[in-house]
């Protein structure tokens, strides 16, 4: 796995490719953990690069948007194609991500 | 019962049959393995030939027998189910058809024969491998089975799934043991994510969720629990299942409120308390924080599930039912409708004797032949999955002729419908698909151009709305070139140069003879077209509208009325007599001022509200003499989207009608489209006010 | 060949029994019921019935509803139609309604009572029971 961040005023982009899982979740956790205390007000997450995911990060993904919510702010997820393997995986766990963060989704 | 009757009855229940085997015939096209459809058709194969030698009919008898043994060959799996045997399957209910019509079927029937002796002389080894693999296409990608599939009834169970927190400590992938229940049969997973915490909280590596899934399956509990066979022991597991209450109507779908309570989310005084609110029950929930969106989410899901059970129950089972000629039936509204007459007629004969024992006996036989009136009708009702079903077929051909790969897909197959209706609605529909598979779709080349799935799809759908059907034809083709439209109706003239309302352009397409095909190809574009749909369905007083997306497709609703006999009218005086206008065309009633009237002729134009409206003196279209010396009143009529103004001497009032066919010699007026007897048994001329607009603004 | 006779009505039963008896073992049944029992037995017991002739008005259980049930426990036997045993329908009533509806629950040949002896080794022959 391989986590990008890059600031700019206003908002924070991470990247994340790769295995997103339960062993990773520490470290994703403390990448999330940090994008919430920059105090930039949107956070833009690219995923379209995970090659695989499981309900930790799903979960870790709801708990970030729980937070930034609670203090007024936002995250917006990248559009993700059809079919990638993080809209499945939420599918199959009945998690509605799209629900989540469709109103949330900047265009490409 | 008599043999003629048995013969005449065959004939007709054969041909129901005959549109069930082709309806079966074309989903087995695209799902081979599914060996239902397969017992089906050879059940009403079967069925036909047994009955069809009982009845006299050997010739067709004897031509069926073969094609049965071909479909039992198929049932036992020495045949595979692939495009030879659907296209001899589809052919011999053609063949069959014609022979049912009298016909010998000549060189077809032969050619039909042949085709099935050429099968069976193919080496059967080969044929059992071919089935194999035409099983495995459909399945997508050969999956192992741990356990056969289920032969039980579809049954519907749910489950909370609460794990522990450190459950993927254990190693378990929750994504497969989800993907194994899943393979059971349709699921529906619902995660309770409310528990999960912020991040400053989150321990990453703990689950805080929980789940509600639904799951309807052929399978028994145990199989449903021994998916859980690892995660057992870490987790808090309940399944139960949904029992389906059965009602006379079949099954019956639970409301939204019985299955919170059901499932120990809300209890019985919340639901009354949520019901006062008389709004949609789950949002009224959600909003009053009695649950979370989550446990409306898996209470609808189950609510869906038990629906679809039921129409597939419904659908599936022979229901008991008895034969009725249609004659027999029309004979009995008939009377029907004579009774209710009598009845109206003896009611206000009663009212004359207020007190008496008499207007008690009356009111009594009132409520009586309201019921039995309803009671008749509803016995005309049929569902129109059968009447769908044929379209398959259609579909299928105009496929093949238009080159293009298109799919039907059909929904709300329940909705009830009079089957005189029923019969008049074919040739619309026919018309519509088939102006959706001509002009609708676009070529696959240029729909994956577009990035759109090569296989066009049109979709029926039917639903009760009220005391109306609604039909809707959709497809995901181009929609409406709506600047050809323009030019075309500029071109003839209909609309001026400069119109720019959408709705007015639209509706251009209902215009006689109006065609934006450059080129007539045998299937559409001679411009015989949407207008006689909406001809069509005038005449069954329904209504017709268009939506179209550009580049996503276009979609024609048809809402028709329940059934034909009795309609709400507006009763009216002409000349000393009473004539009925359908309400559903009335927009209002005004007095007709002298400023209105014309100095010469007698139509002429009323302002209404600053619109300028045309008006019908219907003594006229009556040929009926002499003036009317009174104010005369305006009937505001709504026909064919125009306000029309239809003068009459007098408005009595509103009226249910029965209405009665006209005899031969007065149907030929066109004024007029039926009759009724009212209550004081003089006789009211019901009016096709289409017609008479038609006939004197000339559209 | 071993054949069920289901028929509530004695002289029916005792005229097809005389005809049927000299093709093998003949067993009674006066309604359905009877007759899904026996039906069950004869498949638990290794050796089903070849022929079973069906009346559809009878007390407890009619004709139907027992070739309906007679169907599936052959189904869940293993047993397919081709396999099963051919049932013949008897009945006075041949008007469309019950006869659609016996073919379309997998009945193999329908008779009109009267039962005459003649059609009946026609169907018999037919069905390819009879040489």
């Amino acid at each position: 796995m391989n986590i990008q961040i890059a600031e700019s005023p206003g908002d924070l982009l991470l990247s994340i490719d790769g295995r997103a899982g339960i062993d990773e979740s520490d470290e994703l956790a403390s990448a999330f953990r940090k994008a919430l205390e920059s105090g930039a007000p949107l956070v833009r997450l690219a995923l379209s690069g995970l090659s695989a995911v499981d309900v930790s990060f799903l979960q870790l993904l709801l708990s970030l948007e729980l937070s930034l919510s609670r203090g007024g702010r936002s995250l917006a997820l990248r559009p993700l194609p059809a079919g990638h393997v993080l809209l499945q995986v939420a599918d199959l766990l009945g998690i509605n991500v799209k629900r989540l963060l469709a109103s949330k989704t900047e265009s490409a | 019962m008599n043999f003629e009757d048995n013969q005449a009855l065959f004939i007709e229940e054969a041909r129901d049959r005959l549109q069930t085997i082709e309806g079966s015939l074309v989903i087995l096209e695209k799902q081979p393995a599914d060996m239902d459809l397969v017992n089906e058709v050879f059940r009403g194969l079967h069925t036909i030939k047994g009955s069809g030698s009982m009845f006299g009919f050997q010739s067709v008898a004897d031509f069926t027998h073969h094609v049965e043994s071909l479909f039992d060959e198929v049932r036992s799996g020495h045949f595979p189910v692939d495009s030879r045997i659907i296209d001899i399957g589809l052919r011999s209910v053609d063949c069959i058809s014609l022979l049912l019509a009298g016909g010998d079927g000549g060189e077809e029937r032969l050619g039909i024969l042949s085709a099935i002796e050429g099968l069976e002389g193919d080496g059967a080894g080969e044929r059992v491998s071919r089935a194999v693999r035409a099983a495995e296409a459909e399945e997508g990608e050969p999956r192992p089975r741990v356990t056969a599939p289920g032969s039980g009834p579809e049954r519907i169970f749910r489950l909370s799934f609460r794990p522990q927190k450190d459950l993927l400590h254990r190693g378990v992938r929750l994504e497969t043991l989800f993907r194994e229940l899943s393979s059971l049969g349709s699921c529906h997973v619902t995660a309770v994510t409310e528990a999960v915490p912020e991040l400053g909280e989150l321990e990453p590596s703990l689950l805080h969720m929980s789940w509600l899934i639904t799951i309807s399956t052929r399978e028994d509990l145990e199989a449903v629990r021994s998916v859980f066979i690892f995660v057992e022991d870490y987790c808090e597991l309940a399944i139960s299942p949904v029992e389906l209450g059965a009602g006379e109507e079949g099954i019956m779908v639970p409301k939204l409120g019985e299955i919170l309570v059901d499932r120990g989310f809300l209890q019985d005084s919340d639901v009354e308390e949520i019901r006062q609110e008389q709004k949609p029950f789950g949002a009224v929930a959600i909003d009053k924080g009695k649950v979370s969106a989550e446990h409306v989410e898996a209470a609808l899901a189950e609510q869906a599930m038990v629906r679809t059970i039921g129409s597939e129950r419904e659908s599936r089972q022979e229901a008991a039912t008895i034969r009725v000629r249609k004659e027999k039936l029309d004979g009995l509204m008939d009377l029907v409708g004579e009774l209710v007459i009598l009845q109206a007629m003896m009611e206000q004969e009663a009212k004359k004797d207020s007190a008496g024992a008499f207007a008690s006996l009356s009111e009594n036989l009132g409520r009586l032949s309201a019921d039995l009136r309803d009671t008749s009708m509803s016995m005309r009702i049929v569902p129109l999955q059968e009447f769908f079903m044929g379209f398959q077929r259609l579909v299928r051909d105009l496929s093949a002729q238009v080159g293009k790969p298109l799919r039907l897909e059909i929904s709300g197959g329940s909705t009830e419908l009079d089957k005189n209706v029923i019969e008049l609605l074919k040739d619309p529909l026919v018309h519509i698909i088939r102006n959706s598979a001509d002009h609708g779709v676009e070529t696959p080349e240029l729909r994956s151009r577009l990035g759109k799935a090569p296989v066009a799809t049109i979709s029926i759908d039917a639903r009760q709305v009220g005391p109306r059907v609604e039909i809707s034809i959709a497809d995901d083709g181009a929609g409406l070139d709506m600047g050809r439209i323009r030019e075309r109706a500029v071109e003839k003239g209909l609309i001026g140069a400069g119109e720019t309302d959408e709705e007015r352009i639209r509706s251009m397409v209902f215009e006689p003879g109006f065609s934006t095909s450059e080129k007539t190809t045998d299937i559409s574009g001679r411009g015989v077209g949407l207008d006689v749909v909406k001809r069509n369905l005038e005449r069954l007083r329904g209504e017709v509208s268009l939506s179209s997306e550009e580049g996503r497709g276009a979609k024609l609703t048809l809402s028709i009325p329940l059934t034909l006999v009795i309609i709400d009218g507006l009763l009216v005086m002409i000349g000393g007599h009473n004539y009925v206008i359908g309400l559903n065309q009335v927009q209002e009633c005004v007095d007709m001022t002298a400023s209105a009237r014309g100095a010469g002729g007698r139509d002429s134009m009323l302002n209404l509200r600053g619109m300028t409206i045309p008006i019908i003196a219907l003594r006229e279209s009556l040929m009926i003499d002499g003036d009317y010396d009174g104010l005369a009143r305006l009937v505001i009529v709504n026909s064919e989207g125009a306000s029309v103004g239809l003068e009459v001497d007098a408005v009595v009032g509103r009226k249910q009608v029965v209405i009665k066919p006209l005899s031969r010699a007065v149907s030929s007026i066109k004024a007029v489209s039926g009759a009724t007897i009212l209550g004081d048994g003089s006789v009211a001329l019901i009016l096709d006010v289409a017609e008479i607009v038609r006939a004197r603004i000339g559209r | 060949m071993k054949t069920l006779i289901v028929e509530d009505d004695f002289t029916s039963r005792l005229l097809l029994q005389e005809i049927l008896k000299k093709y093998g073992e003949t067993h009674i049944a006066v309604n359905g019921k009877e007759a899904v029992e026996a039906v069950r037995l004869a498949l638990e017991s290794g050796e089903h019935y070849r022929l079973i002739c069906l009346d559809i008005m009878m007390p407890e259980m009619d004709g139907h509803e027992a070739l309906t049930e007679i169907r599936s426990l052959e189904k869940a036997k293993g047993l397919d139609v081709t396999d099963g045993a051919r049932v013949i329908m008897t009945t006075a009533m041949d008007d469309m309604k019950n006869v659609g509806k016996a073919y379309y629950n997998l009945c193999d040949a329908y008779l009109a009572k009267p039962i005459q002896k003649a059609k009946l080794l026609e169907e018999l022959a037919s069905l390819k029971l009879l040489p």
